[in-house]
Formats: structure tokens, sequence, C-alpha cells
């Protein structure tokens, strides 16, 4: 890269200012104040800063009075091809044309990016190496750690935009990005792909191992809970024998209960048929009997019985009565009438026995009723015989007709017998009833259940000798018995025991957390491999890291194999031989030198030591390696894109000689870059090169 | 009855895990549960007499969750009175005490039309269709003896119909080292046809006499068995035994070979696949990348697959991808006295020492620090 032009408005010193530089030698001559460093600083503000920046070092270009205003244009030579860059201060706008173009072809940002990319060197690089005031010189040897590195990654640079520094500091991101949580602690949310993907195979394995751990368990269980069903149904089927062969011996036991039930239940069977028949057989008898009995009597009632039975005594104490003549129910019916007159005669006399005249009205009156009976008797007797034989007459009639005419003696002996005969029927019947729980005709049915009855009972008696037979075999003792007893009571506990266990073991299963192990194996599978492609991805990263770090051990070597004969010639070009040698380490740019063994003969002065830092050497000669290191520098920095060196009154403290040496050296080094010196002294008008006075 | 139907299942593995397929898997087990409910429609609606499951119909013999049994259950006693369903526990749900099948026996027996063979019980008579079902149940996950051998027809049933779980000795390649293969020779005379699992692709062993076939699994179990996702529809008849494949499946695999060659980014890809292998959204895609892709590629298959996963039901990388194309004279222009010349030249070398996982991953790591020199991150 060379500068073609700068022009400056408004900046510094400058109200408005054009320079042409030439691509080699360029000495800017000007007194004091006459703008050297308004055009050095220019030219920096022009590669580095940004129109829109608003920063106190880039305000402070403004010139004095200008209110901040200020515009830069710069020429370039990039490679092979010529750019104007203006930055427009003012009206914070940038923009890039390429030679011979009037349309920008990079504007704003885009400025910033491209010479980004074609300006190998920073700023602060650049002022350290290329454009340095004087009083800034020795920085070079500063010993500063990260300067080396940084000259180092402008020498790495093999395809030019990204520094190895940089590709490693990106590498080393990515991976720090990737193990985030693994080297140091971090929050979950914060933790690389790494380090979740870890965590998550970690977690899931976990998982997979209380699932599978759960699994092994629950088919457990369910083998226990299955081994418990099975002694249950053999226990099952155990006691059912055992319970059965209770049973049966209990109920030959039983038998003797049994056998009299049945044989009692037979008996009075029998016994009820044979007196119902008994008395079935005294009914028909009766019955039997009863048919001599006229019809008439067996329709009467007890109380029609008891008529007849008074028509008889009736019709024989009428004929009595008829047969003597007069009507006893008559002599009857009026003998109150003499029993009063009696009374009252036997009144008069007493009365008169008394002397009472008043009783004497008693005798008169007895002696009338008896008058009075005397006569009604005479005409009624008559009366009365007449009705008599008219219901004798009636009675004989009805006799006649429901005894056949049978004689009066002997029809009350009928009737009686009949009643007699009734007597007993009811009787016998009562007894059937109570026998039979039912009528005659009712129990005739009866007798032929109970027949049945009794031959079921015998049927029983038969099936009961059979199970008798049966049964012989579950005579057990006393202590067969207990065995029994004790093995049923000790099987029904130990099927309460595992049925205890199985609900148990029914509860756990139940309560057995159930985990979906399908799904945590696609997890875990998932996870792996991402942690796989994470582990990858490191070993990938980690994979450049040690090639990039090998690499730059190797291209350190490099460095300090070139810089120091580069350096070394250079300083022994302008100190005419004194030093020839630089020892410079290639990280921290620390600087030692060594004197020419001939140039201390010559001298005849003492051996000097070793090495010595610039530090221990003359103003003079500190300028002067610090200006052999950058040359060389710039030189080995120039590998893709040739630097220029600006270069602040650099020979000040030099002696006459060395200038001389040193502004042939800058003439020669001028050939390849392109180099500005800004001076105040005008001894430099013939250094050569392009003179440029402000 | 002229013509006795039956549809031959087996391997359906209800509750299995898919590893190879991911966070899909649980979609994948629905498919397994949708499929079998296919096949008890086909078998109701087609008025099949028969369901025959040769083994595997669970993927757990203990640990099958109440959901997938109740829901097995449920379904093939929905098969209807008239379609039996017989079932053999296979090599995963064997019949052991505690076994799913010892369980939950008469939950399976409750709708009269399920009946499981066991290993003491091997034989089910279904008298009205003169059909007798043989099998030996495995009790563990190995078959211990030949799952053939012992087996006689029931001379008074008209069809005998044997069903195994087990690999045939001849036609079935790695067999696990502790199993026992089948052997056809001791298959008893007498058999109308020999219902296969456990091979998890249709496969016919023999064509006649009996024939002798694998249903494969209704719906895919395993990345590596293509011929999934079919039952065998069989009829039985006095003219012989006929068989058809009748396809089941929802989901397929499908394999594809793609060339990257000049692929120079991920997009790029994404087209080029789609552009060969159509979207489904029920295929399961393996795709073996080949070709070499320039060291300037942007190409990150991986992105590229995950990107594919919303096209396809999933999408697998099968290989070790493409190769990077590496230009040595444009990698060689940085000066060798740089830190990046260096580096090239150390890592060609590193590479050129290394084969197969520590090249590629050499291979990629100079891809990357090839692009960080030029300014581009491609590491994400």
């Amino acid at each position: 890269m060379w500068i073609e032009r700068v022009a400056l408005e408004n900046v510094l010193l400058f109200k408005e200012t054009s320079v042409d530089l030439a691509p080699g030698l360029n000495v800017v001559l000007s007194p004091n104040e006459g703008g050297k460093s308004s055009l050095f600083r220019g030219i920096m503000a022009g590669l580095y800063m940004g129109a829109a920046s608003r920063k106190s070092d880039v305000l402070a270009l403004a010139r004095w009075g200008s209110d901040g205003l200020f515009k830069i244009e710069l020429d370039l030579r990039l490679g092979d091809c010529s750019y104007r860059l203006v930055r427009d201060f003012g009206a914070k706008e940038q923009a890039m044309f390429r030679s011979g173009e009037r349309k920008e072809f990079r504007k704003g940002k885009g400025v910033d990016e491209f010479l980004s990319e074609r300006l190998p060197l920073d700023q602060n690089l650049f002022l350290r190496v290329c454009g340095v005031r004087h009083e800034e010189l020795p920085l070079i040897g500063g010993g500063e750690p990260a300067f080396g590195e940084r000259i180092e990654e402008i020498l790495g640079g093999g395809w030019g935009n990204a520094t190895p520094e940089k590709v490693r500091q990106t590498v080393e991101s990515k991976k720090r990005e990737l193990r985030r949580g693994i080297d140091h602690p971090a929050n979950e949310a914060n933790r690389g792909a790494l380090k979740r993907f870890m965590d998550e195979v970690e977690r899931l394995e976990g998982d997979a191992g209380r699932a599978s751990a759960l699994a092994s368990r629950r088919e457990g269980l369910l083998k226990e809970i299955s081994g418990f069903d099975s002694r249950l149904r053999l226990l099952d089927v155990g006691l059912d024998v055992q319970r059965t062969k209770k049973e049966k011996a209990w109920e030959y036991r039983e038998l003797g209960k049994k056998e009299r039930f049945l044989r009692e239940k037979a008996e009075a069977v029998r016994k009820r048929f044979r007196r119902i028949d008994e008395l079935l057989k005294v009914w028909d008898e009766l019955a039997a009997e009863g048919k001599r009995f006229p019809g008439v009597l067996a329709s009467e009632t007890e109380a029609g019985l008891d008529e007849l039975r008074n028509d008889l005594v009736r019709e024989k104490l009428l004929a009595q009565e008829l047969l003597e003549g007069g009507s006893s129910g008559g002599r009857k019916a009026q003998l109150w009438r003499p029993v009063l007159a009696a009374v009252l005669a036997l009144a008069g006399i007493a009365g008169a026995i008394l002397w009472k005249p008043i009783a004497l009205v008693l005798p008169a009156a007895g002696l009338a009723f008896a008058a009075w009976h005397l006569a009604a008797r005479r005409g009624g007797i008559k009366a009365a015989s007449s009705k008599k034989r008219d219901e004798l007459e009636k009675l004989r009639e009805r006799r006649a007709e429901w005894s056949s005419d049978r004689p009066i003696e002997e029809a009350a002996s009928l009737v009686a017998e009949y009643a007699s005969w009734r007597e007993k029927a009811k009787e016998i019947e009562t007894r059937i009833e109570e026998a039979a729980g039912g009528r005659p005709s009712e129990a005739r049915a009866l007798l032929e259940t109970l027949d049945a009855e009794y031959g079921a009972a015998a049927l029983d008696m038969r099936v009961f000798e059979e199970s008798r037979a049966e049964l012989e075999q579950f005579d057990l003792g006393g202590d067969e018995s207990l065995m029994l007893d004790r093995a049923i009571d000790a099987g029904e506990r130990e099927r309460e025991r595992i049925a205890v266990d199985r609900v148990s073991k029914d509860r756990e299963l139940a309560a057995l957390e159930r985990m979906d192990v399908a799904e945590i194996a696609e997890r875990l599978e998932c996870a792996k491999e991402g942690l796989q492609s994470a582990e990858r991805k490191v070993l990938v990263l980690e994979e450049i890291l040690a090639t990039l770090d090998e690499a730059r051990r190797r291209m350190s070597g490099f460095l300090a194999e070139r810089l120091p004969p580069l350096a070394g010639a250079h300083i022994c070009r302008i100190t005419g031989g004194r030093y020839d040698t630089l020892f410079i380490d290639p990280m921290t740019m620390k600087i030692e030198v060594e004197p020419a063994a001939e140039a201390l003969e010559s001298a005849g002065s003492s051996p000097a030591p070793a090495r010595v830092e610039p530090e221990a050497l003359s103003q003079g000669a500190r300028d002067q390696i610090y200006l052999a290191v950058r040359l060389a520098l710039v030189e080995l920095m120039s590998r893709g894109e040739r630097q220029p060196i600006f270069l602040d009154d650099p020979f000040v403290h030099f002696d006459p000689a060395r200038r001389e040496r040193a502004v042939d050296l800058m003439r020669d080094f001028a050939r390849t870059h392109q180099v500005v010196i800004f001076t105040c002294d005008p001894g430099y008008r013939d250094a050569g090169g392009c003179l440029i006075e402000l | 009855m002229d013509t006795l139907r039956m549809l031959h299942t087996a391997d359906v593995h209800i509750g299995a895990p898919f590893k190879f397929l991911g966070t899909k898997g649980n979609e994948q087990r629905l498919a397994l549960r949708e499929a079998l409910a296919r096949m008890v429609g086909i078998a109701r609606e087609g008025r099949y007499h028969v369901l025959a499951i040769a083994g595997d119909l669970f993927d757990s013999a203990f640990d099958s969750t109440e959901t997938d049994v109740s829901f097995v259950i449920g379904l093939l006693h929905d098969a209807g009175e008239r379609c039996h369903v017989v079932i053999l526990p296979g090599s995963h749900d064997y019949y052991a005490p505690g076994s799913i099948y010892e369980r939950e026996m008469k939950r399976f027996e409750a709708g009269g039309n399920v009946h499981i063979l066991t290993p003491e019980k091997r034989v089910i008579e279904i008298p009205h269709i003169s059909l007798a079902v043989h099998g030996k149940a495995l009790s563990s996950n190995v078959a211990a003896d030949s799952a053939l051998a012992g087996l006689a027809p029931v001379g008074h049933n008209r069809w005998n119909v044997c069903l195994a779980h087990c690999s045939v000795a001849g036609f079935s390649a790695d067999l696990d080292g502790a199993e026992t293969s089948a052997r056809l020779e001791d298959l008893a005379e007498g058999f109308d046809y020999v219902a296969l699992g456990h091979w998890h692709s249709y496969r016919i062993i023999r064509e006649q006499a009996p024939p002798v076939l694998y249903s494969g699994s209704p719906e895919i179990v395993a990345r590596d068995q293509q011929g999934a996702g079919f039952a065998v529809s069989v009829s039985l008849s006095d003219e012989g035994v006929a068989f058809e494949r009748v396809s089941v499946g929802k989901r397929r695999i499908g394999r594809h070979s793609l060339d990257c060659t000049g692929v120079q980014s991920t997009e790029e890809f994404v087209k080029k696949v789609l552009a060969a292998v159509p979207a489904d959204p029920d295929l399961i895609l393996e795709l073996s990348l080949g070709g070499l892709i320039g060291i300037e590629s942007a190409l990150d298959p991986e992105r590229g697959s995950a990107e594919l996963e919303r096209r396809y039901f999933s999408v697998r990388l099968a290989g070790k991808g493409p190769s990077r194309e590496i230009s040595r004279e444009e990698l060689l222009a940085a000066p060798e006295d740089t830190v990046a010349g260096t580096f090239v030249r150390r890592m060609l070398k590193r590479i050129e020492e290394s084969e197969g996982e520590e090249r590629a991953l050499r291979e990629e790591a100079l891809q990357l620090a090839f692009q960080l020199f030029k300014g581009r991150d491609l590491i994400g």
C-alpha cells in the first residue's frame, strides 16, 4: 500500500490543503507548528477513523473555529488498484471510489469493512510499527507480551482476512461455548451443548436405569403375585379336600340322628296311616248302619229331631188324655182360681178371728171366685176335648209320614236310635278330621299321600343305608379328626398369610411408579447422538487448535529466525558495523544487542557485556536500534501488501555519519516501500526523493 | 364350510421403543396400534374366520402398559364373534408366571373369541369351523427347542394350522447366538399351513405342502427390514391353500443414495433430496451421501437432515457422508512461511496419516479452519 495524495479540509492547522506523495521516499519539511503532525494525524484519521465517529480524538482533529466540520480525502494504492477514500466528518459520510470512477463502490460502514479486509495492520499496530512519532520510537521494543503476538498475527495471515489469533479466538470461543459449564460452573440456562447433552444423557441414563430397575421390580412382583396365586390355588384345592373330609366325617357322625329321624318320620307316617285307616273303616260301618234310618231323619237337624221327639211325647200324652176324658191341661190352666178363692177364704177366717169387720169381705170374694171357677170349668172341658182330638190327629199323620206308619213306640225308638247313631258318626267324623285334617272323603286322598310318603321314607332309608356304607371310610377317630382340624386350620392360616402377602405385593405393584421406558430409550438415543456430535465438534475444534498452535509455534520460530538478522543488518549498516547482532524475543519484542567483536577490538575498548538492552546505550544508539527493528518488521509484514512507513524526525540524535548512513538506508528502503519522513531540519532538502514543504 | 379364511400376522410389537426414530418414536408406537386396528378391521369386514398372531403381539412380556393391554384386548374382542383370534406368545411377550398373558388370560378370553396358546396348551380347537391351531408358546425370550417339533395335527379337524415364532434353519440369517432355529423337517405331516413370526419382513419359506410363511411385521419396527407392513390372507379349501399379501402398514422405509458433488449449501442439498425423493410424511428416509464437495462448500448434512425431517416422517443419514474435495492448489496458495500456510500443510499431512473417522474429523477441521481464515464462520 502507498498513499498517493492527502487532501485535508479544516483539519487541525489546515483549512484546506492537498499533498501529493511519491511511492518511494518523501521528505515533508516544515518548521515547528508548520503542519507535519496535522498531516500525519490527518493520514491516520483517513485510514482508520470512521466519518460517523464522535470520539474525542476524532473531534479533536477539527481545525480551530471550524465547528467540527472537516473532511479528509486519501488516494490509496492497494495492490494493483487505486482508490479514493473520502471521509466527510461534518456530514458523517464516507465513500470509496475506484480510480476513474465517479460512483462510489463502498460507502458508510462498507468503507470500514473494505479497509479492514485490505489493511493488514490495525491502527494501533500501524502507529507502533509504521507510523511513529519520534518520542514513540522505543515502544517497538517495549516487551509487551501481546505486541509480538500481534505482529505474528500479521505475519501469519495466509489468506489475509483473519489473523491466526482471530481464528484461534473464534475456535477457542466456540470450544468454550460448547464446554460451558464443564470447566467452570455455569447456570443451567448458560450451559454449553456438551454439558447440556452430558447432563441430559446422565439424567436419561439415570431414568433408564431407574426405569429398568422398576421394570425388573415389576416383573419380580408380577412373578411373586403369580406364585402366590398358584400357591393359593393349590392350597384351596387341598383345603377343599380336607374340608370335604371333615364334612363327611361330621356327616358320618350325624348318621345316627339322621337314621332316628328317618325312622321316626316313617313310623309317624305309618301310625297316622293306620289310625286314619281304622277311623275310615268305622266310618264306613256307621255309614252302612245309617242306611236303615229313614232318609227324612238324615235331613233333620238337631232341632228337627227334638221336635219329632216332642211330637211323639205330645201325641202319646194327648192320646192318654183323650182316653181319660179330660184335659189335664185345662185344669192346670184354671187352677189359680180355686187357689185364690181358698186364699181369700182363709184371709176372711183370719179376719174374723182377729175381729176385723173388713175382713169379712175377703171370704165373700173367695166364694165369688169359686162360683166363677166352677161355671167356667164346665164350658171349657167341652171345647178342650175337641182341640186335642184335632192335634192328635195331626201328630199321627205326621208320624205316619216320616216313620212309614210305624207305631208310636217304635217310631220313638227309631228316633232315639237315630240320634244315638248320629252322635256316634259325628264323633268319628271329628276324629277323622283331627287325624287327617279333613273330611273322610279327603282323608282317603290323604291315605294315598301317606302311602307315598311312607314309600319315600323307605327309599330314604335305603339311600341312607347306602350313604352309610360310603361314609364308613370317614369314620375318623378322635386323634385323626383333631389332626384334620389342625391341618385345615393351618391351611387356612397359611392361605390368609399368602393372601395378605399377595395384597401387599399387589399394593406395591400398584404404587410402583411407571416410567415410559420406550420414550426414555428414544430420548436417550437422541441425547447420545447430540453428545456424540458435540464431542466430535469439540474434537474438531481441538484438532484445529492443536494444529494452529503448532503452526504458530513454528511461525514464532520463523519470526525469531528472520527478524533479528534483518534488523541486525540494518543496525550494522547504520552504526557502521558497531552493532551487528540483535536478539529479539518474537513474542514480547524484547530487544538485546551485542556489539560486533571487530568493532570492539578496533576501538580498543574493553569487551562489552555479551548482550545489552538498548536502554543501556545512548539515546542515538537506542533510536538506531529501534529504527532498524521497525524497518525489519515493515519488511516482514509487507509479504502481501507492502506497508508504508512514516517517520517523525527519526535521526535527531544521530551523529552525522550515522545519519548519513541512515538516510542512505532509507533511500534504499524507499525502493520497495513508501517512506515519509517528517522533519523540520532543512538539511534533509538534499536527502533525495520527493520534497514537500508545508 | 367350503373355505376357511385366515389372516396371518406377527411381530406387531405393541409398545416397542424406536431408538432409530428418536423423538418420533411415540408416533410410530401409535402407528403400531393403528396397524393392529386395521388388521382387526380387515378380519371383521372381510369375514375372516381366524386372525392368527404368530408371536410378539406385545414388545414386552411384563412391562406393557395398561393402556396398551386394554387397547389390544378391546380391539381383539371387537373382531366379532365370528372371527376367532389365536395368539401365540413369542420371544418378546413370552408366557411365564406373571407375564401379560398369564396375568390377563381371563380378560383376553372374556370375549369368547380370543384364544391363547400356552406352553401347556399346544392346540386350540375351534369345532364349528373344524379348525385346530397348534403352536408352542415360548416361556422365555429364547426358544429352547424346535418350535415345530412335537406338534401333531388333530385328525378329526378338517383344518390344522401351525403357528411358530422362530427362525428357520437355512432361511434366517443373523441369528441370535442363544437362539435355536426350527427345522422344517420337524414339521409333522398333515398341517395345512404354517404361520411364522419372528422375522419382521414378509417372506415365503415354502410355497406349498404346506405353505410356510413369515407375515412380517404389520408396521415398521426396525430400520433394517424393508419387507414390513403386511399381513397374509390365507384361504383353506378343498382345492388347496391360497395365500396373498395384504398391505396394512402405514410407514415405509426408503433408502436413497445421493451424490453431493458440487453441492454448495445446505439449502441446495435439501432441494436436491426433495427432487430425488418426493416429500412423504410416512416415509422413513435413509440417505447415503456420496460424492465430493468443495472445501468452500457450506453444506452441513446434519442441518439439512433436520430441515428434511419436516418433509418426511424421519430422515437418517447413513454412512460417513460426502467427502471434502480438498483443492491442494488453493490451500497451498497460503505461503509456507505464514501461520495459515503452515497450518494447512500440517493439517494436510495429518489427514494423509489418518483414516476413517479420524480422517473425516481432520478433513472437517481443515475445512472449518480454512473458512475461518477466510473470515467465514461455519462452525455454527
